[in-house]
C-alpha cells in the first residue's frame, strides 16, 4: 500500500521535470522511475531522499496536499531534504577538485562532459564503491536526474507556486490516460465541480429519463382519447387529400415532436420516419388518412405501420425498425400492439 | 415548458428530490438553433453533435455559476447577480468573454430601465 502511494508520488515528481526535455527523454524518465522504485528497496538513503523531495515539491505546488496528509512521516524529513540539497551544491562546487582523481572510472559510464562531472561528484559523495558496483546500469540514469532537479527547483522558486500557469490535477481523480494539466485559475473550480457531480451520483439524484412522456396528466388524457383504425386519434380538425399534403403534415408533426421530446424519444422518432417512408414506397397511393397529434409515440409507431402494409412487407418494415433502432429493446407495449395487429388480421 | 399545475400528489411526490435530465441539460432544440446561427444555411448538424454540445454548455454553466456562488457564499449574500457572473468569468481566466458580457449586461439594464419608465400601452 505504502509502496503504491510512493510510486504515485515519484510519477508525479518526475513528469513535471520531463516537460523540460524532449519527448524521448520523457519515456526515459518513466523507465527511470520504475528502476528507481526497484532500487529504492535495496538502498535506504536513495529511498528516503527521493520520497522527501517529492513531498516537498507537492507542498510547493499545493496540488499534492491529500498525499502529504496521508504520509506524515515524509514531512518530517523536509529538513533532511534541504540539507542534502545543500550538500549536493557544495559537492558541485568542489567538482573541479575531485574530477581529476576519479577521471579513469567516470570515462566508462557517461558520454557528455556535463554528465561526467555530475556523475563523478554525486557518486563520490552519496554512494560507496561497493554499492555503486551493485546498482550498475541504473546508476547513471538515476544521477542524471539531479541536475534537472536543481534547475527545476530554481525555476520553481522564480515563478512561485505556478509553473507557467499550469497545475496538475490529482492522479486518483483524473483518467487513466495520465496527468492532466489545467489552468491554475480553474483548478479549484474543477475540483469543486467534480465533488458536486460525485455527490449527485452518490445521492442518486441524477437519474436518466425513462418515461416516454414528460407530464403524467397529459399522458393519461391521451390514453383516454378515442382512437380510430390504425391507432390515430378521432375528432381531429385537419384532413388530408393528396400525398404531397400528407408529406407536409408528417414533417410538421415530426417537427413538433422534435421540439418537445428528449434525445431518447427523438432517436425513436427517426426510426419511425424511416418506417413511414418504407410504407409509402410499398403502397403506390395511400388511402385517405386523417392527420392527428399523438402524444404516446410507441402506440402510433406500432399500429400505423402494420395497418398500412401487407403481411410480408410488415415483417420487412419490422426488420427495418430493428435495424433503425440499432438494437434497441422493443418496449412491451409495442409487442402487445404487434400482437393485436396479428389478431385483427386473423 | 410550464410545469404540471393540476398534477396529482403522487406526481409531485414522485418528482421531488430528483434532478431529471431535462432539468440538468438545456433543451436540445434550443442548442441546435444556437449552433445553426453560426453555420451556413445549408449546413446540417447531427444529433450526436447537439447532444455533445448540450453536455458541454450545461457543464460550463454549472462551472461558472459554481464559482460565482462561492463568491456570494463568502460575502454572505444569497442572490447571484450578473456582476458575480462577470467576475467569475474573469477569475476563471475567461477574460475575453467577461468584457463583452459586461457590456451586454449594461445594455440589458438600460433596456430594463426604459421598459420600466415607459410601460407598453394597453387597450
Amino acid at each position: 500500500m505504502l509502496l503504491l502511494l510512493l510510486q504515485f508520488l515519484q510519477l508525479s515528481f518526475i513528469l513535471p521535470m520531463a516537460m523540460q526535455t524532449v519527448y524521448l527523454k520523457k519515456h526515459e524518465g518513466n523507465a527511470h522511475n520504475f528502476v528507481g522504485t526497484l532500487s529504492s528497496a535495496a538502498s535506504a538513503p536513495w529511498w528516503s531522499a527521493f520520497g522527501s523531495q517529492s513531498v516537498h515539491q507537492g507542498e510547493s505546488c499545493g496540488q499534492m496536499k491529500p498525499f502529504a496528509l496521508e504520509l506524515p512521516n515524509c514531512i518530517d524529513q523536509l529538513a533532511a531534504t534541504k540539507l542534502s540539497a545543500r550538500g549536493a551544491e557544495q559537492v558541485l562546487g568542489e567538482g573541479h577538485t575531485t574530477q581529476f582523481t576519479i577521471f579513469p572510472d567516470g570515462c566508462k559510464m557517461s558520454d557528455d562532459a556535463q554528465k561526467l562531472q555530475t556523475t563523478i561528484s554525486l557518486q563520490s559523495s552519496l554512494t560507496d564503491p561497493h554499492s555503486r558496483f551493485e546498482i550498475g546500469f541504473s546508476q547513471p540514469m538515476l544521477c542524471a536526474k539531479y541536475p534537472y532537479t536543481d534547475q527545476f527547483y530554481g525555476l520553481f522558486s522564480a515563478y512561485a507556486p505556478q509553473i507557467s500557469g499550469r497545475i496538475m490535477l490529482p492522479l486518483n481523480m483524473s483518467s487513466d490516460d495520465g496527468p492532466i494539466y489545467v489552468n491554475a485559475k480553474q483548478y479549484h473550480g474543477i475540483i469543486r465541480r467534480r465533488q458536486s457531480r460525485a455527490k449527485a451520483v452518490l445521492d442518486h439524484k441524477l437519474t436518466k429519463r425513462c418515461k416516454p412522456y414528460m407530464h403524467e396528466s397529459r399522458h393519461l388524457h391521451a390514453m383516454r382519447r378515442p382512437r380510430g383504425s390504425g391507432g390515430r386519434f378521432l375528432n381531429t380538425r385537419s384532413s388530408i387529400n393528396g400525398n404531397g399534403k400528407l408529406g407536409n403534415e408528417v414533417h410538421k408533426t415530426v417537427g413538433e415532436q422534435l421540439q418537445s421530446s428528449d434525445s431518447q424519444s427523438s432517436e425513436f422518432l427517426q426510426s419511425e420516419v424511416g418506417t413511414l417512408n418504407s410504407s409509402k414506397e410499398t403502397n403506390g397511393s395511400s388511402p385517405n388518412i386523417s392527420g392527428s397529434e399523438v402524444t404516446s409515440m410507441y402506440s402510433r409507431g406500432g399500429l400505423d405501420s402494420f395497418s398500412l402494409n401487407h403481411l410480408g412487407s410488415a415483417v420487412h418494415s419490422f426488420a427495418n425498425m430493428i435495424d433503425g433502432g440499432r438494437g434497441m429493446i422493443i418496449p412491451p407495449k409495442w409487442v402487445a400492439a404487434a400482437g393485436n395487429c396479428y389478431n385483427l388480421k386473423v | 415548458m410550464m410545469d404540471n399545475v393540476g398534477g396529482s400528489s403522487s406526481n409531485i411526490a414522485e418528482n421531488s428530490g430528483i434532478i431529471r435530465e431535462q432539468d440538468r441539460l438545456l433543451p436540445i432544440a434550443n442548442v441546435g438553433k444556437i449552433m445553426k446561427q453560426i453555420l451556413p444555411p445549408n449546413a446540417k448538424i447531427s444529433k450526436e453533435s447537439k447532444e455533445t454540445m448540450q453536455e458541454c454548455v450545461s457543464e460550463f454553466i454549472s462551472f461558472v455559476t459554481s464559482e460565482a456562488s462561492e463568491k456570494c457564499r463568502k460575502e454572505r449574500r444569497k442572490t447571484v447577480n450578473g456582476d458575480d457572473i462577470c467576475w467569475a468569468l474573469g477569475s476563471l481566466g475567461f477574460d475575453d468573454y467577461a468584457e463583452p458580457l459586461r457590456r451586454y449586461l449594461q445594455r440589458y439594464r438600460e433596456q430594463e430601465l426604459d421598459r420600466a419608465n415607459n410601460p407598453p400601452k394597453r387597450g
